[in-house]
């Protein structure tokens, strides 16, 4: 029987806490008590991205990263950008690219991206490639992601995200 | 370069991603997806131990298209596009390789070990199982 903490934090800008226990890892948590389904666990070992959460605006696996250690973080989902405002730029490349066929994957290279046109506003195609290499997509819809990254850049480039609110 | 019959395509955008998707995924089974048995138990049960293609794996440059067609039988002229990409990777590959070096590989994955075993069995040298 593992212990159960009781934990605080900022979830996709909203002040939250849950009961997990120390073994539970942060994907159980979003999904089993917030209904989140963006961050998905796939392989569970920290090596496809479907999991990617950002904490304290850092990228995570969500599937490694312990939920008792999200005490006191800020913690964004994919669910963030959408809320109330309609899609961002990048959601709004990637369906424009039709950067997908399943799906599956698409939380974490969304979130990747973000963090990606954050650090390089402009990226090329082999810093896209390198930044990206850590998310796979077993439907391999690489080449429209790609894309998708490049249109997302301009789009930004067009009209600049707003400040995440803290 | 991916081109393949899908009668007419109704959303050409995925029909392209289908084809340049299913290539790339064959590329994987193609030159190092393999499943190992021991006992009838899958070893490689994990993407630590089982690579699929990512990245740092796609061909500098593709392309993907639709030949102009019309299924008659299918709606408004379509047929499935499914997998259509992954058909002709894996002959196009084994084919390189034959023109390259003279050995004719019949079995996936085309690794480098069996590219190796191949030329050591064409000289009558044949490497053991281990």
């Amino acid at each position: 029987v593992s212990e159960v903490r009781t934990i605080r934090f900022r979830l996709n800008g909203e002040a939250v806490s849950a009961h997990v226990g120390t073994h539970q890892n942060l994907v159980e948590v979003l999904a089993g008590q917030f209904g989140l389904g963006g961050a998905r666990e796939s392989c569970g070992q920290g090596l496809c991205g479907c999991c990617t959460v950002l904490v304290d605006g850092r990228a995570v696996s969500g599937c490694l990263y312990l939920a008792a250690f999200a005490d006191g973080a800020e913690v964004a989902t994919v669910e963030h950008a959408g809320r109330g405002e309609g899609l961002d730029a990048v959601q709004e490349a990637f369906i424009e690219a039709g950067a997908f066929q399943c799906g599956f994957c698409t939380p974490g290279f969304v979130l990747m991206t973000r963090q990606l046109l954050d650090a390089h506003p402009d990226p090329d195609e082999d810093e896209v490639r390198h930044y990206l290499s850590g998310n796979l997509c077993r439907c391999a819809a690489y080449p429209e992601i790609i894309d998708a990254v490049r249109l997302a850049a301009r789009k930004r480039r067009m009209q600049p995200p707003k400040k995440e609110e803290r | 370069v991916n081109v393949a019959d899908v009668g007419t395509p109704i959303n050409p955008k995925i029909v392209t991603t289908q084809l340049s998707g299913a290539s790339i995924m064959q590329l994987g089974f193609t030159m190092f997806e393999k499943m190992t048995f021991d006992a009838g138990q899958l070893r490689n049960a994990s993407l630590a131990d089982y690579k699929i293609p990512g990245f740092h794996d796609l061909p500098g440059e593709m392309v993907s298209e639709a030949v102009d067609a019309e299924q008659r039988t299918g709606p408004f002229g379509a047929k499935g596009v499914g997998e259509s990409g992954t058909f002709g990777v894996s002959p196009a590959i084994a084919n390189a390789i034959e023109d390259a070096v003279g050995v004719r590989l019949t079995a996936l994955p085309l690794t480098a070990e069996t590219v190796y075993r191949a030329l050591r069995a064409a000289r009558h040298e044949p490497l053991g199982d281990d």
